[in-house]
């Protein structure tokens, strides 16, 4: 009954939460005609766990209850912005007592977290304040900072895999003329609830230094120059429990220096070139003890000409031990720095991440897009090769290889009617031929297609097949697949069903479409997922959604970042409201 | 970690004392709230500016900022399929209300490393709205905290925030020319 209640409650609680809260600051102190706006996301999930309690195996007493809610406040008045999210997550049905004894537990955060509470938890994830006067900014508390393309600091907010890692101290910016300088000091702060992926043994902050500064001028004619400087002092994951500063080694880490030129509409085309130096001190950043220093270095460049009705890019990078840096931050999952993949990031895999995480890898990518009947039908083709010459790291080669990607699709809208598709086929060539290669070929289209004046289908298919080279995990080929049926019933509604699908040996999730007899299809048992969804809009700027069912587990990378993703099983209540 | 008697009453605490929290009635002096002003680089690397000057909505570049009557910011990625549904419908109706004192505009939200796929997407389809890039989260972050996409924002000539949508379904272009309409008509 308490379990009921309490349910009830949180789904109340959340429902009821202010949707759209903007209102105006009365009185004469300093914050006074201020507007005040509340954003709040709330998120019920019932997780069923396949795996049964030994001994137990009658009950479903792993399955458990998990609530989120974040809100974000944000204060807007002339030159100034307030903004503060904080955070809160909690378990519920999470022990199963027996007699007064507790025979399983679940535990929401892990036992270096300082909380008052067993299984709930409260953050103040993010507060910065932004003062901005005619030409000079200046930051205080959680900001964010990318310098160039993203090769010596890109800590930035990435959505796409729900990755957000502030810098928490000092921002400022200055501009004068066509000179702009900014800077950044502070230490990391990452975001430690997760809204839409399951929160399990969240861990406290490592917290790591960081200082840049930038300097750009712009209007050297079409030119616009910058030079940049990064020190990173990393903080050892090992000795959290340590003081905050004997957490730091005694030198600087790394040190990145970088300049940038780039250049628009000269002969037609928009033209691009950066070169960062890396500079690495400390035994855990080189990973050798012989040397007591290590140097890197990137180079990246794109150009894009704009031909008649054509778009043509180019890209090239060259980078050597630039990734050093992240495979230090591995664990923490995310990535204080990342150079252009030049990849087609939604097909990237733990298994041919190669493009991600190689510390010696060199290539290019030209991509051609035609605007057909006036933008309405664009095909597109591009392809990308890479040398990959690392044999270490996570990835699977052990002698260099030759990578060749080509992908071709196209976009078509007509009036309601669109559909965006891409195929491609990707392989890893192996240098020595008794490796052979890798291999995947991949489809991704999305159909969406009027079913009267009011309503459209959607027809959304991803999939991927894979072959593998002689590799040491020696993994067996594979197909995966994402596939979902939406019905979008006027701009209020959309009623969905997913249906996943991976043979993949080693995949940490199980299908729940098990009453499909898996022998008539030839396929190995927990292989297939489903689920359902309804989406609802009340307004405009508000969304409840209501899951039930199952998907997959697996890696997504987005932003030169990849995060492997826990496969779901069970229901959620979504409620969403962004103003 | 101790073990307690009642987590699920104290967890139900925790949530309950939040979602008061976030309940607070609204002191509503103003229904909507004033859009944050900001500063972003637009495809020509050239400052481009939103903000509320004296109770007016001014859009431009910082040199040349102009009164406007209504203005729709779309937030839109490379990686996100249905803005790019969305783009060519906030392309129209920048075309569309052009004269009548309207503006549309996109923020790409990629990140450094996509600039240069993001810009090309945008020249190359010859769109003719303003396209602005927040490489580094800074203006979705105050709009839009929890970072939907599409995420569409229309602010009326005082720069207050008149509507929001989150997501594109077909059709919803419909419903953002009429509210445009309505600002618009307001005078």
């Amino acid at each position: 009954m308490h379990r009921r209640a309490a349910i009830a409650t949180a789904v109340l609680l959340g429902l009821a939460a202010r949707p759209a809260s903007a209102f105006e600051l009365w009185g004469t102190g300093p914050l006074s005609g201020s507007t005040v706006q509340i954003t709040t996301n709330f998120d019920l999930r019932y997780h069923h766990v396949p795996d049964k309690l030994e001994g137990f195996e009658d009950r479903n007493i792993l399955d458990y209850w998990e609530e989120v809610f974040r809100n974000n406040l944000l204060l807007t008045k002339e030159g100034l912005v307030i903004g503060l999210q904080v955070d809160q997550a909690a378990y519920f049905s999470n022990r199963y007592r027996l007699d007064g004894v507790v025979i399983d537990e679940r535990f929401l955060y892990d036992e270096n977290w300082q909380s008052p509470f067993d299984h709930s938890l409260v953050r103040m994830e993010k507060l910065y304040l932004i003062k901005r006067w005619d030409n000079v900014e200046v930051g205080l508390g959680d900001n964010y900072a990318s310098y160039g393309r993203g090769l010596a600091l890109n800590a930035i907010k990435n959505t796409a895999i729900d990755i957000d890692t502030s810098i928490r101290g000092v921002t400022f910016m200055a501009n004068s003329g066509d000179f702009e300088v900014s800077g950044i000091t502070g230490l990391t702060n990452t975001q430690d609830v997760s809204m839409f992926n399951p929160n399990v043994a969240i861990t406290e902050d490592t917290q790591h230094m960081i200082t840049g500064m930038r300097l750009a001028h712009y209007g050297v004619g079409p030119a616009q120059l910058g030079v940049h400087g990064v020190m990173y002092r990393f903080a050892r994951e090992l000795d959290a429990e340590l003081p905050p500063m004997s957490r730091y080694g005694d030198d600087i880490d790394l040190r990145v220096v970088g300049a940038t030129a780039e250049v628009l509409g000269v002969a037609g085309i928009d033209w691009y070139l950066e070169g960062d130096l890396f500079d690495y001190h400390g035994e855990e950043m080189i990973g050798d003890e012989t040397l007591e220093r290590l140097t890197g270095y990137g180079v990246y460049t794109s150009a894009t000409a704009y031909p008649g009705n054509a778009t043509v890019q180019f890209e090239a990078k060259r980078t050597k031990d630039t990734e050093r840096i992240n495979t230090f931050l591995g664990a923490e999952n995310w990535e204080a720095a990342a150079a252009p993949t030049l990849e087609y990031e939604l097909v990237i895999t733990e298994d041919a991440s190669a493009t991600v995480n190689s510390n010696d890898l060199t290539g290019a990518l030209i991509r051609v897009d035609y605007n057909a009947k006036g933008g309405d039908l664009i095909p597109y083709v591009s392809g990308v090769a890479f040398h990959d010459a690392d044999v270490g790291g996570e990835h699977f080669n052990s002698v260099p290889e030759n990578i060749g990607h080509g992908i071709t699709g196209v976009q078509w809208f007509k009036g309601r009617q669109s559909l965006q598709l891409n195929t491609g086929y990707r392989i890893d060539q192996r240098t020595d031929i008794d490796f052979g290669a890798d291999q995947m070929t991949h489809l991704d289209a999305t159909w969406i297609f009027p079913v009267n004046p009011r309503d459209t289908f959607e027809v959304s298919v991803n999939a991927r097949k894979f072959q593998w080279g002689v590799n040491p995990l020696q993994q067996e080929d594979f197909l995966e697949m994402n596939n979902a049926l939406a019905y979008h019933l006027g701009s209020e509604w959309v009623f969905i069903v997913y249906q996943d699908f991976t043979n993949n040996p080693i995949i940490q999730s199980e299908g729940n479409l098990k009453f499909i007899d898996p022998a008539s299809y030839g396929q190995d048992e927990d292989s297939l997922y489903g689920a359902a969804e309804v989406i609802f809009h009340p307004k405009p700027a508000a969304t409840l959604r209501l899951f039930y069912g199952g998907y997959k587990a697996g890696i997504r990378c987005a932003g030169g970042q990849c995060r492997s993703l826990p496969g779901f099983e069970g229901g959620r209540v979504t409620w969403q409201t962004t103003f | 970690m101790t073990s307690s008697s009642f987590p699920l009453r104290r967890a139900l605490s925790t949530f309950a004392l939040v979602g008061a929290l976030a309940s607070v009635p609204s002191m509503a002096v103003a229904q909507d709230n004033i859009a944050p002003s900001f500063t972003l680089r637009d495809v020509n690397n050239k400052d481009y500016s939103v903000t509320v000057k004296d109770g007016q909505l001014m859009v431009g570049s910082t040199d040349k900022l102009e009164p406007k009557k209504a203005v729709l910011v779309s937030f839109w990625a490379t990686w996100c399929g249905p803005c790019k549904l969305e783009m060519p419908h906030v392309d129209a109706l920048d075309k569309q209300f052009a004269d009548q004192g309207f503006e549309g505009i996109s923020i790409s939200i990629d990140d450094s490393r996509a600039y240069s796929q993001a810009r090309a997407y945008v020249k190359g389809r010859k769109f003719q709205f303003n396209a602005l890039f927040d490489k580094e989260s800074k203006v979705v972050a105050m709009f839009n905290p929890s970072k939907t996409l599409p995420y569409t924002v229309i602010l009326d000539g005082q720069g207050k925030i008149r509507h929001v949508h989150t997501g594109y379904n077909p059709g919803d272009e419909k419903k953002l020319e009429a509210e445009i309409k309505a600002i618009l008509d307001e005078g």
